[in-house]
């Protein structure tokens, strides 16, 4: 009787956790501030590769044989763009979120398979991102939405950099040599700012770069879900991918992507403050003190 | 929107992408529960973790009808795009190990220089590879440029594959 009263009680607490994570309502706002911005780095790295549209997405480039998604005929990439773009925009726009996303996961589905070879972690988590636009509601009228999607996009970000860390660490060589970064920005990703700085850094910056990136990865999960630290982990994150986005070409579209995860981070009483004028009014560390108080209050 | 739909969702994508990028980062491996198509987009977590010294420059030669000598195989023709990294598809397909992405790839170029030139087909096509040491070629003067083996002093150039047609 005892035991079957426990069981119940802790069904009960675990079931109203359950709720209490991921149905608190969250202002509408923030999420679609957050589509907006998401919706802009999809958008910008999408104008960019479009450039070699015919190469990427049709016959007139070389495709594997047999893949399940072929490529498409020269003549229809101009219709197919005009598709890509006009409902990504809509989306952005917000007309009819969960349709528009919908609409557009499938063409960023069709050029993620079409063209594999291409495809990289920047289309796995659009993807994800997009995915999560189809199946909950980010729009109300009532001006709040269930938590439900911010805290899946929040969960799948810390995920990313957590894990990532941890292969680094255990799997990698991060641990094991103080070169790993210096060698990873010399090969095909370096860009003249990187040539630049390595040919006028004093060697130990390298090292201790990547143990900062290291540590970053690691403990993102504290920076990013504890609420005093939480603004730390944001400045980490930008300086962190602004130098990814310095140092490696192409990857500033990656770093947009990532960035933008942070403002779901931040909290609520910054987004009623900013229309005030007062509210970023004085010096560098007095905003930073008077966010981070904000951030330990919500 | 119900709950019961919501909580659906929820685990759909907690077990579906959450805990799979997790999973690759914290085991090495891909989950054993996941379908393969969502394999690769689930692989988001092992970026940049060994310490990468050099890597594989590959090269494309062809030789045409009536002709003694090789002609060496122009990439920008034919592939102008860099996905990410100053490296074409090209490059990025020659990497696989995949012997049939190699021989299609080799059929594709001989059926574009053909349509280029087609009163000299394509009779033979060689591919090799040689390794680049970023580190070797001393403090870089500016965003990483593909090197040509002829470039390379010290290149040991590895044949890959020939294809007769």
């Amino acid at each position: 009787m005892n035991t079957n009263s426990y069981i119940k009680g802790f069904l009960s607490s675990g079931s109203s956790y359950w709720d209490r994570f991921w149905f608190t309502p969250f202002p509408e706002r923030l999420s679609s501030i957050f589509r907006i911005v998401h919706g802009g780095a999809l958008l910008a790295f999408l104008l960019a590769w479009w450039k070699n549209g015919s190469e990427w997405l049709s016959t007139a480039g070389f495709h594997t044989p047999n893949e399940l998604t072929p490529p498409l005929d020269p003549s229809l990439l101009p219709i197919f763009g005009v598709f890509q773009f006009g409902l990504l925009i809509l989306f952005i726009a917000g007309w009819q979120v969960r349709v528009m996303a919908g609409l557009s996961w499938l063409c960023f589905l069709y050029v993620t398979l079409v063209d594999r070879v291409s495809a990289y972690s920047i289309n796995s988590i659009f993807l994800f991102s997009l995915a999560v636009f189809t199946l909950f509601p980010t729009k109300s009228k009532n001006a709040s939405i269930p938590i439900a999607p911010v805290r899946l996009l929040q969960l799948a970000m810390v995920a990313i950099y957590f894990s990532s860390g941890w292969h680094k660490a255990v799997f990698g060589d991060w641990l094991d040599s103080p070169h790993v970064l210096e060698a990873s920005i010399q090969g095909i990703y370096m860009t003249d700012f990187a040539a630049w700085a390595l040919r006028t850094m004093p060697a130990f910056v390298w090292p201790i770069t990547q143990y900062a990136v290291l540590a970053f990865e690691l403990f993102s999960p504290v920076l990013f879900f504890s609420r005093q630290l939480r603004i730390y982990g944001i400045i980490a994150g930008c300086v962190f991918h602004l130098g990814i986005a310095l140092f490696m070409d192409q990857l500033i579209y990656f770093s947009l992507q990532m960035m933008s995860f942070y403002i779901l981070f931040l909290p609520q009483e910054i987004w009623k403050n900013l229309r005030a004028s007062c509210a970023f009014q004085g010096s560098p560390s007095m905003i930073l003190a008077k966010i981070t108080k904000r951030s330990a209050l919500l | 929107m119900r709950r019961t739909t919501s909580n659906i969702f929820i685990l759909l994508l907690l077990i579906g992408w959450i805990i799979p990028v997790a999973y690759f980062g914290f085991t090495n491996g891909a989950p054993p529960w996941l379908p393969a198509f969502l394999i690769q987009r689930t692989n988001v977590s092992r970026l940049f973790y060994r310490e990468q010294s050099g890597f594989w420059i590959y090269e494309l030669s062809y030789r045409r009808e009536n002709c003694i000598n090789f002609e060496p195989f122009c990439e920008q023709d034919y592939f102008r795009m860099y996905p990410f990294g100053y490296r074409t598809r090209f490059q990025r397909f020659m990497s696989s190990s995949n012997p049939e992405v190699r021989e299609a790839i080799s059929l594709w170029i001989k059926n574009k220089l053909d349509a280029d030139n087609g009163e000299n087909p394509v009779r033979e096509i060689r591919i090799t590879r040689f390794a680049y040491l970023a580190k070797a070629e001393g403090k870089p003067t500016g965003h990483y440029r593909q090197p040509q083996s002829a470039d390379l002093t010290k290149a040991v150039i590895h044949p890959i594959a020939n294809f007769e047609y």
